[in-house]
Order: structure tokens, then C-alpha cells, then sequence
């Protein structure tokens, strides 16, 4: 792990409003709890720092993961993110959401290991595919011709409506969706965790990734979908009883 | 071909156009009158109703994924880092 001189401000300037606290360690943008968060983490309360940590970091190893090469070395990216977090803590003035602050210094740490690494090839993958062409539903789903042109030939069938309690009931389950997910490209992976994992708006999205928010939602619907294909594969595999 | 005369949330709209209107839907980003033609399609159409029912519980499975627990290696040199710096700051 290296040691992190640079010191980081937030780069948006946001009103934000009132939200509700969520769970598991998570604070609402910028609430007054998450005032009291980081008035904790700047007084040394060891506490708030673990939540704050156990919160984000697998989202954010899923991120850099996007930019670096390995498992390993994203989880020495996000290692020295969270280094630079308490070195520049002093200097977060609450006007970005503490969680877009970090996700934008992951963001940079991953992209300078991500050079530093010469993988041009991740990149230019990276900053090319999956904004356009490709539709999110596969076009042989649905009747080429005739009269029922545009509608659909093979329709999905609809989902219990315990399901998603079902699912979040199986290890094997949850592993096979963030197997998902971890298979998504970085571009769709990295939307996915930020606005359906980690419970972003869409305009810190777009501020923090820099993208408009046309590119958010082509981005999202192709990531969701992806992720819907692969919950309709577990379920039709033989696993009725999940 | 532009059709006149025709209000716009009743013209027809493909199951494959509105599959693309999800998200947006879902997430409260689809303009008003956009968003009535996809309601009034879902009404008529029980395989974008399941798609879309479907999309709305994948949302609702990602916001409640359990957190992956952190390596207790990496825990411990952050809790070591910050309290570094806390150390460093008195």
C-alpha cells in the first residue's frame, strides 16, 4: 500500500436534500447524520470508520475493477482510496455527499493505476464499448415481421412475487448474482453498483462519472437487464426450488 | 411517417420500443407523456407487465445484495491508517 500525499475537495457543488437514513452503515446524502459521520471520523471514532468502510468497500472494489487488472490490485486501489480518505478527511467540506467524495477518488486512483498498469487495452474498451449499438433485449425475442412486427415472439413469463425475498434467502443465489454482475462490462458494472448497490441519484451518477444522462440510462437499462437474464437463467436451471 | 391528429399516449407502441422505456420508467425519468403511452402499453400487454415487474424486483434484489465481508487483512491496515492519523493529527 502506498502512502497518498494528495489531498482531495469535493469537485460538485450540490444542495441537497433531507433523506432517509438507509441501512447497513449507509448515510443519506447530505443529511445531518451524515454530518455527524464525519464529525465521528474526523475525532477518531474507529467505529464509524469500520461501518463507513464495511458499507462501501465491496462496491467499491467492483468499480475499480473496471480500470485495474485483477481482484488484487483493486483491492490495493481501494486500499489506498480509503488511505487518502482519512489523509484529506479535514478538508471535506460537505459539499458533494461523503460517498460521491470517495467514489470520485476511487475513480482517480483507478484510472492512474489503470495507465500506470499500460493496459490500454481495458481502457480503450473501456471508454468504447457498450454506449451504443447493441440493444439491451435480444431482437430474436421479438417478431421481425408482419403484423406482430416489434412485439413479442418468446414473452417472459412472469416471477413469483416472493422472489426476490426467495433469492436473498440462497448463498448460492446472491453468489450467482454478483457473479452477474462482476461479468458486466466496466462501463455497465460501474452504473449498476453506483445507482442500484449504492443508492446514488442519477445527477451524482453523471457528476461523478462524467457521462449525460441519456448515457446513464442506456448504460443502466442494458446493466439491469443483463442482471434480469441472468436471475431468469438461475431460475429456469433448476433451481424452482430457490 | 408522422401520424397527425393522433394523441400521442394513445399511438401504438411496440413491445420492443417500450422494452427500452424501462428503466426510465422505473426510475421516474421518463417525460410525462412518454411514460403514459408505456403505462397504457403495460396495460395491454402481459409480457412488458412481467418484463417490467421483473425489472422492479431486480432493483429491489441489488438495494438489499448482503455487503461482502471485508478481508480481515485490508481491515486491519485500515483501522491501523486511521488510527495513524489520528495519532499523527493530536
Amino acid at each position: 500500500m502506498t502512502t497518498v500525499a494528495t489531498t482531495y475537495t469535493e469537485p460538485f457543488e450540490q444542495r441537497r436534500r433531507d433523506r432517509p437514513v438507509r441501512a447497513e452503515g449507509k448515510v443519506a446524502s447530505g443529511t445531518k447524520e451524515e454530518h455527524r459521520l464525519v464529525a465521528r471520523l474526523r475525532m477518531g471514532d474507529e467505529v464509524a470508520f469500520d461501518q463507513l468502510v464495511n458499507a462501501h468497500h465491496g462496491a467499491l472494489i467492483r468499480m475499480a475493477m473496471g480500470y485495474v487488472a485483477d481482484r488484487e490490485v483493486a483491492e490495493e486501489v481501494v486500499q489506498d482510496t480509503w488511505v487518502a480518505v482519512i489523509e484529506s478527511l479535514d478538508r471535506f467540506e460537505g459539499r458533494s455527499s461523503l460517498k460521491t467524495w470517495i467514489v470520485g477518488i476511487l475513480i482517480h486512483k483507478a484510472k492512474d493505476r489503470g495507465v500506470r498498469e499500460k493496459r490500454h487495452t481495458t481502457f480503450s474498451d473501456f471508454e468504447s464499448r457498450d454506449d451504443d449499438g447493441e440493444e439491451a433485449v435480444d431482437p430474436a425475442r421479438f417478431h421481425q415481421s408482419g403484423e406482430l412486427a416489434g412485439h413479442w415472439a418468446f414473452p417472459p413469463q412472469p416471477w413469483d412475487d416472493r422472489t426476490p425475498e426467495k433469492l436473498l434467502a440462497s448463498q448460492q443465489a446472491i453468489d450467482a448474482l454478483y457473479k452477474a454482475i462482476d461479468e458486466l462490462p466496466g462501463t455497465l458494472r460501474e452504473v449498476l453498483v453506483l445507482r442500484d448497490v449504492e443508492g446514488f441519484e442519477s445527477k451524482e451518477i453523471c457528476d461523478v462519472l462524467q457521462i449525460t444522462e441519456n448515457n446513464l440510462y442506456v448504460r443502466l437499462h442494458r446493466a439491469r437487464e443483463r442482471v434480469r437474464l441472468a436471475v431468469e437463467a438461475y431460475l429456469e436451471g433448476g433451481q424452482k426450488a430457490v | 411517417m408522422t401520424i397527425l391528429f393522433e394523441p400521442l399516449p394513445l399511438r401504438r407502441l411496440s413491445c420492443e420500443h417500450a422494452s427500452e422505456l424501462t428503466t426510465r420508467s422505473l426510475d421516474g425519468a421518463l417525460p410525462f407523456i412518454e411514460n403514459s403511452r408505456y403505462q397504457i402499453h403495460l396495460a395491454l400487454c402481459p409480457g412488458c407487465r412481467a418484463r417490467h415487474a421483473q425489472l422492479k424486483q431486480i432493483g429491489y434484489l441489488l438495494r438489499r445484495l448482503p455487503k461482502e465481508r471485508v478481508r480481515p487483512a485490508s481491515r486491519r491496515i485500515l483501522l491501523e491508517a486511521f488510527r495513524a492519523r489520528i495519532a499523527h493529527s493530536c
